[in-house]
């Protein structure tokens, strides 16, 4: 509840007009109504545009294809020096758990544990000749690599110099890829 | 008939002011959606990186350590290429060569902050250092590079530039 000096009272008793009140409150309920149409449009508007915005997703392949070529680089070498356990059947075979690597992946989008994917080859660095070559197990994609804006997997290519205790000479193609363009492209 | 031209004097100020805020979320809808269809966390520049380049500090040390530790004792010694130039020229050219338009590989001291690099006549002149020296920074993007202590504040360095794009 408000108070007026008596004089102002006075003045706002004099000025009233029952019609006035009613067209005015017509006017009123009109602008309202605008009011929320503008107010509804203008919230629509941010929504959308930050849904725009934030609901691109991030395409993250290139990390992860690279740090699961740096992962697996540092299991098959130490320094310049290569890892010879790498030469033996045994550790080759079980690379995935002796190198500590897990594929497992969303249980989402019909995926099978099949979206990352490595092949690992060591060639004799003088003669080129191809010594040893192993991979993960899960996929039938790998053909596919492309550009990181189609749907296609994101795939890494890195090269070692490496030497073993007895002076030879080796080079290691390591090939990662990573599929997974529901989530990263769609 | 006062009343009437004040309403529509109104009505046509609401009207055009309607358009004006219905232009502007259409321009700001347009800009919001006037991006890349991913956004890539890699889109930065890429300076030179002296963190992630795994296979190259792998096949530095390789390098140095091949013939029995033959070319870091000459490079440590010598503060040259003279004897093991073209051995690691030949090495790094059958990796990198497809991989990056410029291979440098070399020694430079770094002393007081200031980096200098030395040219060697097998790898030229290191490319693109910035002009204060600062660590050697490489204006090029797509640049990684590696080096490794020898003694004093000199060290050997492994410099790629200009990373061809296999996707």
């Amino acid at each position: 509840m408000m108070f007026f000096p008596e004089s102002r009272k006075e003045k706002n008793t004099k000025s009233f007009h029952p019609s006035l009140l009613l067209k005015s409150r017509k006017g009123d309920k009109v602008i309202s109504v605008y009011w929320f149409f503008i107010l509804f449009l203008v919230a629509a508007a941010i929504v959308y545009m930050v849904f725009l915005f934030y609901g691109k997703p991030y395409d993250v392949r290139e990390v992860e294809a690279n740090l699961l070529a740096n992962k697996i680089s540092d299991c098959l070498a130490y320094g310049g020096m290569i890892n010879e356990q790498v030469l033996t059947e045994e550790y080759r075979m079980n690379f995935e758990e002796n190198c500590g690597l897990d594929f497992r992946t969303e249980d989402s989008y019909g995926w099978n544990n099949d979206q990352i994917y490595f092949i690992v080859s060591i060639y004799d660095f003088k003669s080129e000749e191809l010594k040893y070559s192993f991979s993960s197990q899960r996929f039938n994609w790998i053909d596919s690599c492309g550009s990181k804006k189609d749907n296609n997997p994101f795939c890494v290519r890195k090269e070692l110099y490496v030497l073993d205790g007895n002076g030879n000479n080796y080079l290691i193609d390591i090939f990662t890829a990573v599929r997974k363009t529901e989530k990263n492209v769609n | 008939m006062l009343t009437k031209k004040a309403q529509t004097s109104e009505t046509l100020t609401w009207i055009v002011a309607t358009i004006a805020i219905v232009i502007i979320l259409y321009i700001s809808i347009l800009v919001a959606s006037a991006q890349d269809s991913v956004k890539n966390v890699l889109n930065l520049d890429k300076k030179v990186t002296y963190n992630d380049f795994r296979e190259g500090e792998k096949s530095l040390h390789g390098v140095l350590l091949a013939n029995n530790g033959e070319v870091y004792y000459s490079i440590r010694d010598k503060d040259n290429l003279e004897d093991s130039g073209e051995f690691v020229k030949n090495v790094l050219e059958q990796i990198y060569r497809d991989k990056y338009e410029k291979i440098w590989f070399g020694v430079f001291t770094f002393d007081s902050f200031v980096y200098e690099g030395k040219d060697n006549s097998y790898f030229g002149d290191r490319p693109g250092v910035s002009s204060n020296g600062s660590r050697g920074v490489v204006d090029e993007e797509h640049s990684v590079s590696n080096s490794v202590y020898l003694k004093d504040n000199l060290y050997v360095e492994l410099l790629l530039t200009g990373e061809k794009d296999e996707n």
